[in-house]
């Protein structure tokens, strides 16, 4: 598609809107969009990845239908759900001190909330996907946190999809001290043959002293195309512990910025893909430790059958004279087919001196030995396969501390080797 | 009555060699038999073989099972028929904790023989009468399977294992090697339990020393893959005295003295 062509179709398809700030936001983004394009194999950050199967729905835009939504993943959580990118259900009694509603009623009621924070993460800004997400999202989920507030229940953000493009615009604002455990589910409806895309957008501003947790869970249906960016600003001792289960999609990207800009700021990003047939599912990761006193985990693993493919890119850069760093990554795929595939990139850009800082990434087999050990001891070959394929994530799963969501994980998880 | 197991006449290839060269052996009820030999001779070859091991390919003979084919059972259908391998070198499994291994071994025999599967409680309890004969301690419980286990740990593992999941018939091997001479009483006690007249035992090792623990009814010369001589206890001794050079096959076998 030609950049004409392009203007011609966000023209009309960019949503009106009477606030200046939000107008000036959403055209310049339908611009750097229209003059870019999609990012091709030439883009080094796509390298792996290839965006032409999504290119055909981008302005297909879903009107929303009325679904019934399966029940919540979790007991006594403060839920929102979205149909087709489209809020359906909110929860009315919420804590004090805290604003969890979606984000085009947001804009319509109190937009000055939003104003300086919504699309307001530098690093992105100009990437073309967040890009064309600002330019035509509809809604999301908005959640702010006053300073102290400590919500002890759950957030569970369910996003269901069935047709069309959506572009899901999250925003987290978590004033200092303030903390929450957020899940964002996306899930295809039961027909299995919706064709779809997803390329939402969640951006997180955690203060000074604010503990966040995130837990993404993708299960989006296997025809489809799920492109996520979530990009994090951490003041002081700000921390952020990032989970990321990719199961669904035949596309998927999950790109994550995070940006450690005050002493004491700690992310720690985890993630498990499991992907069979012909999925594909890149992992983009760009830590970035502009002060000193900071530090990052990654941990990414995951288990490849059939045909899959999957792609993980992680890069820690260090800024000039940020000292007293820790940046740790680490990436292990496990290859269940000679014809899956895996491309693992691991990256350092450090401009500092007193860093410590690691990154490996291993990728192997199945161990055969394993395997012989435990069928003579009576464990039949599936079972077997399937306690060695455990054994290989549970480190990873075991970055989560909540016992309720690491239960839903491992269901999911069981679920998928059961399969 | 049936015996415990017959092999006859027993060929076998390991990466296109062949290593088992027409082996003949025949282990009655509630008889313990020991194989002595040199190294390389094919014992972990036979032990493998005897469990279905992938890559050890049997190109004729017969192996029969309490009167059944043994080669018609998969490597797991052979364990819940009752047959334990006690690895030379027991495998480090990563991430899969001992309790979970051992509850899932027990529960999935059981499962197979048609029996009741243990629940969590009912399990516990009986590995924790495991543990304490054969002095094993939770921290090693909590570890992944034989992650981190010292050589001896890692044995006496194995036999806690055995002890478990109570073989009809049990293949040990050099089960005492690498064992410090308390452990070496402990895993000989442990054996000795399972002795049981409808229970049979073949110990492979290299020490008479662990025969003096565990007495066996035949010993074994197992020499250029083939039974070189078979005799009673005595056996071990003069073997311990001469070594191997009467069966000595060039490259491998140790000089006698
Ligand atoms: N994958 C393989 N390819 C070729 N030869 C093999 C392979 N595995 C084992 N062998 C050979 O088979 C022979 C028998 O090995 P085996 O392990 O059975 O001996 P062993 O009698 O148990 O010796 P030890 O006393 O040292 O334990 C050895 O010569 C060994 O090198
Ligand atoms: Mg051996």
């Amino acid at each position: 598609m030609t950049s004409e062509n392009y203007q011609a179709q966000l023209a009309e398809n960019v949503p009106q809107t009477d606030l200046p700030w939000l107008a000036d936001m959403r055209q310049g983004a339908a611009d750097r969009f229209a003059s870019t394009g999609l990012p091709d194999r030439k883009v080094e950050a796509w390298r792996y990845t290839n965006l032409k199967p999504i290119r055909a729905h981008l302005f297909d835009l879903s009107l929303g239908q009325s679904v019934n939504p399966p029940p919540a993943l979790l007991a006594d959580s403060l839920r929102l759900v979205f149909a087709d990118g489209q809020l359906v259900s909110c929860p009315d009694n919420l804590p004090a001190g805290v604003r969890l509603d979606g984000m085009a009623r947001t804009l319509a009621e109190d937009p000055g909330v939003l104003n300086g924070h919504l699309h307001g993460i530098q690093a992105i800004r100009d990437l073309p996907l967040p890009a064309l997400n600002n330019a035509l999202s509809r809604d999301g989920y908005v959640l702010i946190l006053e300073p102290g507030v400590k919500v002890a229940e759950p957030i569970e953000i369910l996003f269901l999809s069935a047709t069309g493009a959506t572009y899901p615009r999250n925003l987290i604002l978590a004033g200092a001290g303030a903390q929450a455990s957020i899940v964002e589910h996306y899930l295809g409806t039961d027909d299995c043959d919706g064709d779809y895309l997803v390329n939402s957008v969640t951006e997180v501003y955690a203060a000074t002293g604010a503990r966040l947790k995130r837990y993404k869970i993708q299960q989006d249906n296997p025809a489809t195309s799920h492109i996520a960016t979530l990009a994090g600003q951490l003041a002081a001792d700000a921390v952020l512990e990032n989970f990321d289960l990719n199961l669904g999609a035949k596309l998927a990207r999950s790109e994550i910025h995070m940006a450690l800009q005050g002493k004491g700021a700690d992310v720690s990003l985890s993630g498990v893909y499991l992907l069979r047939d012909k999925q594909h599912c890149d992992n983009a990761i760009l830590m970035d430790h502009v002060v000193g006193g900071t530090n990052s985990h990654q941990d990414y693993r995951g288990i490849l059958d059939d045909k899959a493919h999957g792609v993980f890119q992680g890069k820690i850069t260090v800024q000039p004279d940020a000292q007293g760093i820790e940046g740790h990554q680490l990436n292990r795929t496990l290859l269940l087919s000679d014809r899956a595939e895996m491309d693992s990139k691991p990256e350092l850009e450090i401009r500092a001196d007193d860093v410590k800082c690691s990154h490996g990434a291993t990728i192997g087999e199945l161990d055969e030995t394993g395997l012989f050990y435990l069928r003579t001891r009576g464990i039949p070959e599936a079972e077997a396969r399937q306690l060695l394929m455990t054994a290989f994530i549970v480190e990873t799963l075991g970055h989560i501390d909540d016992d309720a969501i690491r239960g839903v994980m491992d269901a999911l998880v069981s679920d998928w080797m059961a399969a | 009555m049936t015996n415990m197991l017959e092999i006859k006449d027993l060929h076998a290839e390991v990466g296109g060699t062949e290593i088992l060269k027409g082996l003949n052996l025949t282990i009655g009820e509630g008889e313990v038999h020991a194989i002595m030999g040199p190294n390389g001779a094919g014992k972990s070859t036979l032990s493998y073989v005897l469990s279905g091991r992938d890559g050890y390919e049997v190109t004729s003979g017969s192996i029969s099972y309490r009167g059944q084919d043994l080669f018609e059972l998969a490597i797991e259908e052979r364990a819940a028929a009752g047959i334990f391998l006690g690895f030379q070198y027991p495998v480090e499994l990563p991430g899969v904790s001992s309790t979970t291994f051992l509850k899932t071994a027990l529960n999935a025999i059981l499962r197979q023989r048609g029996e009741d599967e243990l629940d969590a409680m009912q399990f516990m309890k009986r590995l924790r009468t495991h543990t304490k004969a054969l002095n094993i301690s939770d921290d090693m419980l909590r570890r992944g399977v034989n992650v981190g286990f010292s050589g001896g740990e890692k044995k006496r593992n194995e036999i806690l294992q055995m002890a478990l999941l109570e073989p009809s018939f049990a293949v040990l091997d050099e089960t005492d090697s690498g064992l410090d001479i308390d452990a070496l009483k402990v895993v000989a006690e442990g054996v000795n339990a399972l002795r049981a007249p409808d229970r049979s035992i073949l110990v492979i090792t290299h020490y008479q020393r662990l025969l003096d623990y565990i007495v066996p009814d035949f010993v074994h010369v197992l020499a250029n893959g083939k039974i070189a001589r078979s005799g009673g206890k005595e056996l071990a001794l003069e073997l311990e005295e001469n070594g191997y050079g009467e069966y000595a096959s060039g490259t491998s076998g140790i000089e006698a003295a």
